[in-house]
Order: C-alpha cells, then structure tokens, then sequence
C-alpha cells in the first residue's frame, strides 16, 4: 500500500525541560502548563512514519491551551497534508494518551488546527465523541496500532 | 581357518551377531591365513538359498566382511566380480537395496576400481531405485555414493550426459530431511559446475528452488542451522550460469514477501547473483531489481528494517562492481545508464532538503559511488552541483547541506578523487570548502558545528590559502566563548589537522599564540589554550611542546596553576598515547618539575597557597600516581631512588607528632599526600626499607593531623602498604600489634577519634581484599565497634567502604593483591550478626545495624544476597512505610534490587505494592515519591502473570498520583503508569 505522504518534512526537536531549582523544592506547587501537556504528547509516533509528531511538526507547543484552574486541556494538531487519512488516528492517539496521563479533573479537546484538513469538522466531531472515542479503543487492531503509536511516548 | 568358516554358516542362518564374526573372518582374510573366495565359497548355502531372510543375512556378513578389508585389498579382476554380485542382489530383492548400497559405498571408494564398474553400478541403479521411498539412512548413503563420485570419479560418467543428471536430481526431488540436504547443498554445486546440464538446466533448478527461502526451525538438538542451510543453498543457485536466467525472477518474487529472514536470503541472493552471474545477465533484469530495491532502500517505514536495508545497499554495491565490468565497445555505458536511473530516482529527493529522505538519499549515493571511480565521479558532479547552486536556503536547510557535502566528500577522499577532476566542478570545486569555511563563522551554534565537522573530514583537501583561513577561524574559536558542544568540534578539527599538517599547524596556530598565552593574564583564555594543547597528546611531535608548556604555567599564582593542573589530570585521565606518559617522566622532565616544585615548596614552607590548596594537591597526587603506574619497574625504582631522600623524615625516622613544632606537623601533613602518590602504585617487586616504621609513621599522622586531606592520604597509604607488603606469619604480631595500638587511641581525646574509626576501617578493607588470615578479627572488631553510641555511627562507614571499589586505590591497577569474590565473602561473615544485632539492640544503636545492612546490601548482586532473602526482606518490608526515617535509603536499595530483575520478589509483589503505592501518595517528600514510583516502574519486569492480578489496582492508585504538585514526580507517575498499561500488550513478533 502506498503511503499517503512517503517523503514527509522534518522539524527540529526541542530540547529537553530545564529542571529548575524551584522544581526541586517540595513545599513548591506547579501547575500544568502548555509545556508539559507538550512533553506528554511529542513523543508519539506518526502511524506512517518511525517519526516523532513533534518532527513532523503534527503538534506544537504554542498550539495548546491550558488553564489548570479551570481544569481545561485544549490541544490544536496539524496534519502533515490535508488530505492525510491518518488524522483521526493521531487525533485519537493524542487524546488517549492525555486520558491516561492527566488527573480526571481535566476536560480534554483535541481538535484539528483550523483550514489544515480537508474533512477537518467531521474528524473533530468523531474526536469529541466519548463514547466513539471507548468504541475504538475496544477494536483489537485499532488499540493495537494505538498502542504502537503511543508506546514511544 | 575351518573352524571360522564352520561357525560363520551357523551364525548368519540364525542372524545373531554377524558383525563380531565378520570382524574375526575379515581380519583372517586380511592377513592371508584365508581367502575372500573361501569365504563366499563356504557362504554358498546361504546366498543361494532359496528363503530371502537368510539370503539377506548372507548379503549383510558379505558386505560386512567387506567393509572391514583395507582400500586397495582386491584386485580389479576380484572387484569386478564383486560389484557384479552386488549389481545382482540390488534386484533381487527391495529389501537387500539398503545393505548393497552401503556395500556399494564402500567399494567405489576402492583402489582398483573401474569406470566400466562404476558405470554397471549406476546402469543396475537408475532403473530400480526410487531414493525418495527409502529411509533417512539409506537416502543419506546414497548421497555419500554421489558425494564420492562427484568429487573423484565424475569423468567415468559423463558420457551418461542427461541421464545421469537426472538420476541425481530425482533422487533428491522432494528431499526433507534436513542432514540430507545439508550434505546435497554442499556437494552440488561440485558436480554442477562440472557436468553439462543440458536441456534439464531448468528441471534442476526446480528441484533445488524450492527449497527457497529456507523455512527450518532450530530446535536445541538439531545440529544444523538455518542460516547454514541458506548460505550452501544460495550457493547451489548460483553456482553455474545457466541459472542465471532462473535465480534473479525467483529472488526478486521472494523479495516481495513480507517475512524478514525472507526478504534477507533474497537479498543475499541477489547478491550472490550479482557476483556470480554474466553481468550481461544482469543488465536484463536491472530496472527491475532497482525498482525493488528502490523501494526498501527510500521508503521502507519499518523500524527494524535497518539491516534489510544495509542488506539492500550491499546488493546495490555488489549490482555495480558488476557492471563496472562489461567489457566492450561501450564499457561504460551501462555503468553509466544505470546511474543516471539511481540519480533519476533519488533526484526529487535531493531537492528538498528539509524532507526526511534528503539524507538516506545522499548516504545511499555514497556508498553508489564507493563502488568505482566512475560512478564516484558522476555522483559528486550530479550532487555538488545540485547543492551548491541552491539559493534562498533557511537555517535548517544549510545545516543539512553541509552534512550532505561532508559526505561526499568523505567519498571523494576515500576513493582518492581530486576535487579538481570531477567533470564540471573544474573552476567551482574550491567554492565546495570555502563554502564550509564560510559558515564556520555563522553565529548560529548549530550551522557552525556541521561546518566544522565538515571541515574536519575535508582537513587534507583544503588549498594553501584556504588551510590560512581555517586556522584563523580555529584560533578565533579556540580564544572565544562558544558551547562545550562546539568546542568539542572545534578540539577535534585542531587535532586532524595537527596530525595532517603538524609543522604548519605549530608554526600558524600555536607559536604565535603561545606568546601571548605565557604572558597573558587572561587565565580563561589560558585555560582554553591549554585545553587545546592538551587534545594534541597523540602526536608525538608536540609531545615537548604540551609538557613545556604545562610547567611554563606553574606558578605560584594560584588560578593558574590550578588550571594547568587541571587540564594536565584530563589529559594523564584520558590518555591514548602511553608514549606520552613516558615523555612526562622522562624527557620532558614535568614530573619532575612537579614533584621538585612541591617538595620545596611544602619543606620551605612557602607562603604560597598552592601548596597548601587541597584540590591542587589532589591534582598534583591524581597526576603523580597516574604517571607512576604506566612506567616500567626499573623506571619507578629510578623515581623512588631519586626522591625517596626528601621523605627520609617520614620514611626513616619515627614521628611522634603531638611532640613536633606546628611548622613540621604541617610539612609532615602534606609530604605524605605527595609520598602516597609515588608509592601507591609501585609494583610489588620494589622493596621498601623499613615499611614497619613507615606504616607506624603513617598511622601515627592519620591519627593525630588535623588535616582532612592529609588523613585520608595517610590512613589509605597505610592500607596500601599493608595489602602489598605485610605478608606470611612473622608480620601477624605487626598486624596485632597494630590493632593494640588504635584500641589505645580509642581511648583518647573525642577530638581523633573519627580519624582512627576510619585508619581501621581501611585497614580492615586491606586486609579483607587480599583475605589476610587477621581479616575475620577485624571484621569482628568492626561489627562491636558499631554498638558504641558515641562512633558506631561513623564506624557504618566501613561498611560501606567494604563494598566501594575505588578507580585509583587499592585495585589491581596499583599492583594491589585483590582476591576473587572478597565482597561476597565479607558479605556472608557480616550479614547475619548484623540482622541479629538489629534485632536485639537498643533504638540508638539499632539503626548503626540498618545503615551498614543496607550499605552491605547495594554492593551485593543478588546472586550472594538471595541465601539472606528471606531474612533481610522483612526487614526492609517493615521500612517501606512513610513514618520511617529511612525509607528514603531502603526504597533506593529496593530499587536497586528490582532493577536487577531480582528473582524472589516475585514471589512477594502483592505484599509490597501497595506499600510502595501508599508512600507514592502518602509520603511529605518528592524524593520519595519519586523512587517509589521508580520500584513500581521496574516491577514491570516480573512475570505477567504476577503482574496481572495487580494491575487493575495499581492503575486506579496511580491514577490519584497524577495530580501531585510537583511536576517531576508527575513525570514518573505517566511514565509508570503507561508501563503498567502495557504490560499485557503483545508485542509484534510474540
């Protein structure tokens, strides 16, 4: 089978968080912050590619909202090409992998950036959706290549 | 003689032990006392009877008569009798086939026979053997018959032609064993190569085709591999050319499947093809083997098809070195045409260089062009060209630019291309470095250092002009403020081109900067000078130069030779050219000038805080000692003999050093940090007069200085000249004597008293180390040492020390005597009495017990710790809860111990995952929390059907732990909990 983008464009990786002093001392509380809802979701792996969705540039930084006060998560992705048919796959890795790794307070939107895709609502829909969400994550083969996708996280 | 012949009738009529019979009446024969004809004469019976069971046995006493008679026995007159008597009985019956062809296997192997007996054989056999209906022995001598016939007496039957091509090839047509086809893939291709195959080229091919690729599983037993059968049937597909036209489809169909060990036999294969066949073969099915190839190379996504591709490149290579040899009118020219569909084809990759395939195109065309000079040559034209024209390039775009020219270049210069000669660069190929050398100077950290690694590799191509304008920018480097990253590139360009060009490099780069260096006071640009110098150690030709110019910058002021010291330890830590080493002791004189510098200075009491500075004392001894411990013996003794006169005072004379002046305890304190330092690592052969005194000397001034590093010295230069000299029983009353005296000292001021605690601890770990016979009664005398409440605190820290192996002390490095197994032995002596102590002793002095317990557990693999298991796992249970004090230390050996995969808390999971997920909730402290989370993390590691019962409960904790306030310990909650998620995943090759 042929590959939707066989010779997609590589970004440089961020380097990795400075821990601060600050960070060190217990009596000191941090919030969640954009960054770190970053580092939970670079490392995973595009379904096409042994790339990273931060190298391909699927998430970024400065695409993600966070308000920890008001317990919401809003991350925004950018399919590499807008016909790329694997969106709704990494849409749902990057909102598995922040179901498991965020506190249950959270309420988590993962959505497509904005004129990137072509079927762009119909992907944000089936996003938003819980109970489509736990549906596939009960299809063997899906939560197999799920699994695979988030494994490098 | 007729006694044998009586008996043998007997014996084979009833067929009961023919063989030992046999063995009797061949030896007879042998040695003449009977004849062969005898023998069959008195057989006659037997072999003409009309029951076939008997003739069977009379047949089997035959052959094996036969087999136990020497090679050149008969006569060809008797041989031909015989083998027309075997050629008889292989139609008599099927179920004589078995025994005649083991005749039949021996007798071809005879000196005397003929090829009209060779012939009779094989005429009786092709028409009434059907190999494939007989058992896995007899098919296996068969082939021997065909192994020996191939490699001796194939010329007999080549007049046979077809016919007895197809007699091989259908005997082995449906072959399944796996012995058998070893041997038939070892000797086929002798016997293909040398017989015609005909019009049966293809039906041979078939027959040996299917095997591909191999599908054998090894069990332990077998004694074949798989790769074993691959390889020798690779070999029979192509061992002659009329294959050719068979092998290439059939590897290239293979290719296509999704198997791996598939997709690498046919890759091999295609290899061997390449290597084997007619290069005008090969042409035919070029395009599509680069199509396929193409495929694997470019886009294969997999991650683990890194060796499918290398196997893939390798065919590549192999596909070009073989038509780079089609001779002809156009030599070149397929050479050539195929290269132009290679750069077809990588072309749209090479122009986006920001996408991902921009690299594995260029090293894919690297190791195009490393196959010959042609294609080396019209690869950088195509890629230098296409590289060097680009304009309007962004940042991330140069960086892989220069990487790509790098490479290429790097093949130009391994397959000796001047720059100058490629077609089209003529007038543009010095633009290509100055084009490296141009962006060595850009601001950005990440285009300079591509720049410089590029430079490094084209160091030898640079022109006159440009070499000038590389050292200005390595110097301008080298002075400035730049990244440790950078430097390093930077380091690593100064020092390939101090090996390429070292009389111009010393003369441009470093004379002229070594001025200002020496009279600078700039002690950052000093330091960074040095540190350039010092990355030229492997070129003896600067050898003096880095040694003058590290004494140069030793001096009384303090930051300097504080640096100098510093790079010098780097350098003797990291050293490659032991040469230099030598240098240093000898020629160069800097030890020396160190050892010189310090002796005066410490004895003249200089006012000079160099010489009192611990860290540069430290240097000082770290450099010493390491120059010592590569020179020879007779080298050492020198070094010892020449200095040993200014530590007379402690080497010579007894100290008592509450009696000395301030001033003499001081320059005793500091002369022996530099004594330890030349005596440490002699070799044991060196004698020392008076070793008693000194180490009584030494004793006396770890005790009583009130130095910490001159304690430490003193006490360590004891253990070391214990463990190296104090052998045999007339030292045991040394030995005893010197533990009267510390028990004396204990008794003293509280002031000396943590310095003593620690001279016995050493003691006692030289002593442990080379399992002196006193080692047990000073382990003894530890373990009651720790009951005290005023030192067995500091005492613990023996306990630790017992288990600590140091880079730079007491190993074997120093020549010390190191016993196998010494840290286990300690081990089983201290742990019992320690738990028990535990056990039994008060508060204030039970957690002595538990600090060495836990210290002797971390240095113990598990191997030793698992007889104590049962002992020591609730004691360390009972401190996984929050309110003990150190549960921050267990945890850590806790960790440790589920690292290692350790096999018995298995068994014990359930007891302790909730404790450690309640201290992952529960505890005040991150540190903890963390290393709970860590244990919980390497839990994963058991057996999943340990794991299983307990996941669902572990997940639900963790879950609660996701909102801690601290972010790194919500780091280690993800990373645990993402484990535990997938412990049950199957993985892809389950």
């Amino acid at each position: 089978m042929g590959l939707d983008n066989e010779n997609p464009t590589l970004f440089e990786k961020s380097e990795e968080r400075i821990v601060s002093e600050k960070d060190l001392d217990d009596n000191e509380v941090e919030e969640f912050d954009s960054r770190e809802i970053f580092d939970l979701i670079r490392g995973i792996t595009d379904p096409e590619h042994p790339l990273s969705l931060e190298e391909l540039r699927v998430v970024d930084q400065n695409l993600i909202e966070v308000e920890d006060s008001m317990n919401i998560v809003k991350v925004l992705f950018t399919p590499t090409i807008p016909h790329c048919s694997m969106a709704t796959l990494i849409g749902l890795s990057i909102k598995v992998r922040l179901l498991w790794c965020l506190p249950p307070r959270f309420k988590i939107s993962v959505t497509i950036t904005p004129g990137t895709h072509a079927s762009e609502h119909a992907i944000n829909k089936q996003l938003d959706d819980k109970e489509r969400v736990a549906a596939a994550l009960e299809n063997t083969h899906l939560s197999t290549v799920l699994n695979k996708c988030i494994a490098t996280a | 003689m007729a006694y044998v012949l009586n008996e043998i009738v007997d014996v084979v009529k009833n067929g009961n032990d023919i063989d030992s019979t046999c063995e009797v009446v061949s030896k007879e024969i042998s040695d003449k006392r009977l004849t062969f004809l005898q023998f069959v004469e008195s057989m006659e019976e037997i072999l003409t009877s009309t029951d076939k069971d008997i003739r069977l046995n009379g047949v089997m006493a035959f052959v094996a008569v036969l087999k136990k008679l020497p090679l050149d026995f008969f006569t060809p007159e008797e041989l031909d009798y015989i083998s027309q008597f075997l050629c008889e009985r292989f139609i008599d019956h099927h179920s004589f086939v078995p025994v005649v062809l083991t005749g039949i296997e021996y007798t071809v192997q005879m000196k005397n026979i003929t090829k009209q007996m060779i012939v009779r054989y094989f005429n009786t056999i092709m028409p009434h053997f059907h190999c494939q209906s007989q058992l896995q022995n007899d098919r296996h001598t068969f082939y021997c018959i065909l192994q020996y016939i191939f490699l001796n007496r194939l010329d007999d039957l080549r007049f046979m032609g077809p016919d007895f091509l197809y007699c091989v090839i259908s005997s082995m047509d449906g072959e399944r064993d796996p012995n058998n086809l070893i041997l038939l893939f070892r000797i086929l291709p002798q016997f293909l190569r040398n017989f015609p195959l005909g019009h049966l080229a293809e039906e041979t091919f078939d027959v040996i085709a299917c095997y591909f690729p191999i599908d054998f599983y090894e069990t332990e037993e077998s004694k074949i591999t798989r790769d074993e059968l691959a390889t020798n049937l690779s070999r029979c597909l192509t061992c002659v050319e009329d294959f050719a036209d068979f092998c290439i489809p059939l590897a290239l169909q293979k290719l296509e499947a999704s198997l791996k060990v598939a997709k690498l036999d046919s890759l091999h294969l295609l290899k061997l093809c390449c290597e084997n066949f007619d290069p005008i073969k090969i042409k035919n099915h070029i395009e599509e083997i680069w199509r396929i190839l193409k495929m694997i190379i470019m886009t294969d996504t997999e991650d683990s098809a890194d060796e499918v591709r290398e196997a893939a490149i390798s065919v590549l290579t192999a596909l070009l070195y073989s038509l780079t040899i089609i001779k002809g009118d156009n030599e070149q020219e397929q050479l050539s045409n195929f290269l132009d569909i290679i750069l077809k084809s990588s072309n749209r990759f090479l122009l986006d260089t920001q996408a991902t395939l921009f690299i594995p195109s260029i090293k894919l065309l690297c190791s195009v062009g490393k196959t010959s000079n042609y294609a080396c040559l019209k690869i950088a034209n195509k890629v230098y060209l296409i590289l060097l024209d680009k304009s309007d390039v962004s940042k991330t775009e140069i960086i892989r630019i220069i990487e790509a020219m790098g490479l290429i270049t790097n093949m130009c210069i391994q397959m000796s291309i001047n720059l100058s000669s490629i077609p089209g660069l003529e007038t543009r190929w010095e633009e290509i470095c100055c084009y490296f050398l141009l962006y060595a100077q850009n601001e950005l950290p990440d285009i300079k250092m591509s720049a410089l690694r590029a430079l490094n590799i084209s160091t030898k191509i640079l022109n006159n002009s440009q070499r000038q304008n590389y050292y200005c920018i390595l110097i301008q480097l080298i002075k400035s403020d730049i990244p440790d990253p950078i430097r390093k590139d930077t380091l690593s360009c100064f020092k390939e081109a101090a090996k390429c060009f070292n009389e111009e490099v010393n003369r441009e780069i470093i004379q002229f900067n070594l001025n200002i260096l020496n009279q600078s006071n700039d002690i950052e640009l000093k330091s960074k000078w040095l540190d350039a110098l010092c990355c030229l150690g492997n070129e003896e030709y600067f050898f003096s130069l880095i040694s003058d110019s590290l004494c140069a910058n030793i001096s009384e002021k303090q930051a300097e030779t504080e640096i100098t010291l510093k790079c010098l330890r780097n350098l003797v830590k990291n050293v490659v050219n032991i040469n230099l080493l030598h240098h240093f002791a000898f020629n160069g004189r800097l030890l020396n000038f160190i050892l010189t510098t310090w002796i005066n200075g410490i004895k003249s009491c200089a006012d000079f805080k160099i010489f009192r500075n611990e860290t540069i004392l430290e240097d000082v001894s770290f450099v010493v000692n390491s120059i010592v411990k590569v020179i020879k013996e007779s080298e050492q003794l020198q070094i010892l003999n020449q200095f040993s006169q200014y530590f007379n005072d402690i080497m010579n004379t007894k100290i008592n050093f509450k009696t000395l002046s301030d001033i003499q305890q001081g320059i005793h304190s500091y002369m022996v940090i530099l004594l330890e330092s030349i005596l440490n690592s002699l070799k044991t052969n060196i004698k020392l007069n008076n070793v008693t005194l000194l180490i009584e000397n030494c004793i006396e001034l770890s005790t009583y200085s009130n130095n910490s590093i001159c304690n430490l010295s003193a006490s360590r230069l004891t253990a070391t000249l214990i463990n190296k000299y104090i052998d045999g029983d007339e030292n045991d009353f040394l030995i005893d004597k010197l533990k009267l005296n510390l028990e004396s000292y204990l008794n003293l001021s509280s002031l000396y008293i943590n310095n003593v605690i620690i001279q016995i601890s050493w003691i006692t770990k030289s002593l442990s180390l080379k399992s002196h016979k006193k080692m047990l009664q000073w382990i003894d005398w530890s373990l009651n040492l720790l009951a005290d409440p005023l030192y067995g605190k500091i005492m613990t820290q023996c306990f630790k020390m017992l288990t600590q192996t140091d880079d730079g002390y007491l190993n074997k490095e120093c020549f010390c005597s190191v016993k196998l197994l010494y840290k286990q032995r300690i081990f089983c002596y201290v742990i019992e009495p320690l738990i028990s102590k535990y056990n039994t002793s008060p508060e204030l002095t039970k957690e002595n017990y538990l600090i060495s317990i836990l210290y002797q557990m971390d240095g113990n693999t598990y191997v030793t710790l698992s007889p104590y298991f049962s002992k020591v796992l609730p004691l360390l249970l009972q401190l996984l809860s929050p309110e003990q004090v150190y549960v921050l230390q267990s945890l850590q050996t806790f960790c440790n111990l589920l690292e290692s995969k350790t096999p018995v808390l298995e068994d014990y999971l359930e007891s302790f995952i909730p404790k450690l997920l309640n201290l992952s909730q529960s505890s005040k402290y991150m540190n903890i929390r963390i290393v709970a989370l860590q244990c919980l993390y390497n839990c994963c590691d058991y057996s999943l059907i340990k794991l299983l019962p307990l996941k669902k409960q572990v997940i639900s904790e963790l879950s609660k732990c996701l909102d801690d306030k601290k972010r790194l310990v919500r780091k280690e909650v993800v990373r645990t909990k993402s484990r535990w998620l997938s412990v049950d995943i199957v993985k892809d090759d389950d």
